[in-house]
């Protein structure tokens, strides 16, 4: 009878539609993670100058020090918007549709 | 009480021979003294945990009753090892912005874990990694393979803890270094046979808070020296470091472009494959809760490192040119991993060095705890219960054979701890870390996002990405030419990673495609409710 649930999940357009929209936001910020993770590593390997540069003529802190402090922060904020959207859309989606098709299967 | 007045008698051994020997060194009073507290504390919370440790649920993943707090507190606990507080801070002291590097590498990992993995594995498994791999792939060799990429990565994290835990200890406490190797296997067995993932958990949290407490302290005091100007920071480490400016730009460490991005593919990828990680998303009750772990755990790292940024380049002035802390030759004492330590005492004394040296004690027994559970339950959960008996496993015998696993692994990982005493085991964390990379994370991320995939696939590519990494490994500049002595390495970087998870990800795609088995059809045709059963999560109709 689960199988069956899952069957009538699978098929349901609600949640083909969930499913895309979640999978499509993790991998926005996946993506998001990556590329600024490899542009920094590209840079290190390639262009290691670049980060050595002073900020300005007056201080001695290079660029590489708030570019690790952004990526740091980065990560940070990506999770807690990752799981602010789903607490705020996708749960309370999955939820009506969880409790509609095991409603529906009761009914049968 | 039988069992409370075993624990106390072992308390006992382990503990009085330690002051009686102890004696032909310096002994720092205050460090042992606040190690026993901690010892102390965390045996209760063992003696507790026992009580409340009655089904497997509760032995392998603490009954799935943590939070989201209490688990983000205890990954994060587990992230920040003794290897990363005091090697990446002993990392930055040596070469400055290099250790940054590797302290980027180490937390980006983490959102990915998050938006790709912990829900789905959540979703899928009960007690290990390897539950949601064989969700829908024939468990046999997919769990055997899984054991093996776990205790591959458990061992050489354990002993590269073990060794550490050894040179850390005899430096800080003044015991010898046998005695403290025992002390660590003998109390991380205690933690897991009698209070399973209840007590690891609550043995991390403790010692995560700790940690954190005790780093904020040395960055303040750092910042407090230079009025919380960061620009007077790092001018004030310039000018005490040999190499200057230099500290501030990348380069030094990390040689060429190839050896760059594959130490990044290590970092980023070995995180999410870890098993002694993984385990953790288990022991809440839903995915909602796993992500919430990951929000705490993410941000309780961040803030972590960046408390190690501070302390590393304080280190730098308020250490390096401290003759206290130099011997005869102008190297610091103890190698550059005990920068934090010597800035501890620079900073509060004596008092506050102890409180720091009993915290890298506690670190390092609450993190080989957790490998050692991941370790035992791969083998009774995944080898015994699944392989061996079919996953029909008689009531009760599963957390024998864990008990039974978890000695076995303190007692190998002791063994192994004083055999490699004089060698070098930096090298095993990397190692660690690529293994993790190359078998554990594919195998499982495949199984998540490719129906695609098939047993045989994951099973010889898994295999494939465990050999060329440890091959890499031995043939490369560290093991060959380093402790083999010869003179040029086969396999010229030092990082396999690149080239490892390379050679998994393609053998598991090209075997999978080119398997026509019935089974293959099978597992392709088993994904799509896998993949409902990956988003929804198990429904109240079967809980």
């Amino acid at each position: 009878m689960n199988t069956n649930i899952y069957a009538e999940i699978a098929e349901d357009q609600t949640f083909q539609k969930l499913a895309k929209d979640k999978i499509k936001f993790s991998w926005k910020l996946s993506g998001l993670i990556l590329v600024s993770y490899y542009t920094f590593i590209l840079v290190v390997a390639f262009y290691p100058d670049w980060l050595s540069r002073p900020l300005n003529s007056q201080t001695v802190i290079t660029w590489g020090i708030p570019i690790a402090l952004f990526l740091i922060v980065l990560s940070m904020v990506t999770t807690v918007v990752y799981v602010r959207r789903c607490n705020e859309n996708y749960d309370g989606r999955m939820a009506a549709i969880i409790s509609r098709v095991e409603l529906k299967s009761i009914d049968h | 009480m039988l069992r409370m007045r075993f624990l106390l008698t072992l308390v006992c051994l382990s503990g009085f021979p330690l002051l009686a020997w102890a004696s032909e060194k310096p002994v720092n009073i205050p460090a042992v003294s606040m190690f026993f507290i901690f010892v102390t504390g965390t045996l209760f919370i063992t003696w507790w945990a026992a009580r409340r440790t009655r089904t497997t649920s509760d032995f392998y993943a603490a009954g799935g009753k943590i939070t989201g707090f209490q688990n983000g507190l205890a990954i994060a606990g587990d992230y920040m090892s003794a290897a990363s507080f005091l090697g990446l801070s002993g990392l930055i002291f040596a070469s400055g912005f290099d250790g940054i590097i590797y302290s980027v590498g180490f937390l980006v990992g983490w959102p990915i874990i998050l938006f790709l993995l912990a829900e789905r594995l959540r979703n899928l498994g009960r007690f290990t990694f390897a539950d949601a791999v064989s969700f829908r792939l024939q468990p046999v060799p997919i769990r055997s393979l899984s054991a093996c990429g776990t205790l591959t990565v458990v061992l050489l994290y354990l002993v590269a803890q073990m060794v550490g835990a050894g040179k850390l200890i005899e430096v800080l406490f003044g015991f010898p270094y046998e005695l403290a190797v025992a002390v660590v296997g003998v109390l991380m067995i205690l933690y897991v046979t009698f209070g399973g993932m209840i007590a690891t958990t609550w043995v991390q949290i403790v010692k995560a808070i700790l940690l954190l407490s005790g780093a904020t302290f040395l960055a303040f005091a750092v910042l407090w020296e230079v009025d919380f100007s960061f620009e007077r920071l790092f001018r004030s480490a310039i000018d005490s470091h040999s190499s200057g400016k230099l500290i501030l730009a990348p380069g030094r460490l990390i040689s060429d472009p190839i050896s760059a991005i594959s130490l990044g593919l290590a970092l980023m990828f070995g995180t999410a494959g870890l098993p002694h990680i993984l385990m953790r998303f288990f022991t809440v009750p839903d995915a909602k809760e796993a992500r919430k772990s990951v929000i705490f755990a993410t941000g309780f790292v961040g803030y972590f490192y960046s408390l190690l940024f501070v302390i590393g380049f304080g280190a730098i002035f308020l250490v390096g040119p401290n003759t206290d802390y130099l011997d005869v030759t102008g190297a610091i004492i103890g190698g550059s991993n005990m920068a934090a330590v010597h800035l501890s005492q620079a900073v509060g004394g004596d008092f506050f060095l102890g409180f720091i040296s009993a915290v890298a004690f506690a670190t390092i027994l609450a993190v080989v705890s957790g490998l050692t559970l991941a370790g035992a339950s791969a083998i009774s959960h995944d080898v015994y219960a699944s392989v061996f008996c079919k996953g029909q496993p008689k009531e009760g015998t599963e957390i024998l054979v864990s008990k039974v696993a978890t000695i076995a692994l303190g007692v190998t990982a002791m063994i192994l701890g004083l055999s490699f005493e004089n060698q070098n085991v930096a090298y095993m964390v990397g190692l660690a870390f690529a293994i993790a990379a190359s078998v554990n994370f594919p195998i499982l991320f495949l199984s998540m996002y490719w129906s695609g995939l098939t047993s045989r696939g994951a099973f010889i590519g898994g295999s494939i990405g465990l050999g060329s990494a440890v091959a890499c490994v031995i043939t490369g500049p560290t093991i060959w030419v380093g402790i083999l002595g010869n003179a040029e390495p086969i396999f010229p970087y030092k990082h396999p990673a690149l080239f490892s998870m390379t050679a998994a990800f393609a053998s598991i795609y090209l075997v999978s495609i080119f398997d026509s088995s019935d089974e293959a059809a099978h597992a392709k045709s088993a994904f799509k409710n896998q993949f409902v059963r990956s988003i929804v999560g198990p429904l109240n109709s079967e809980k």
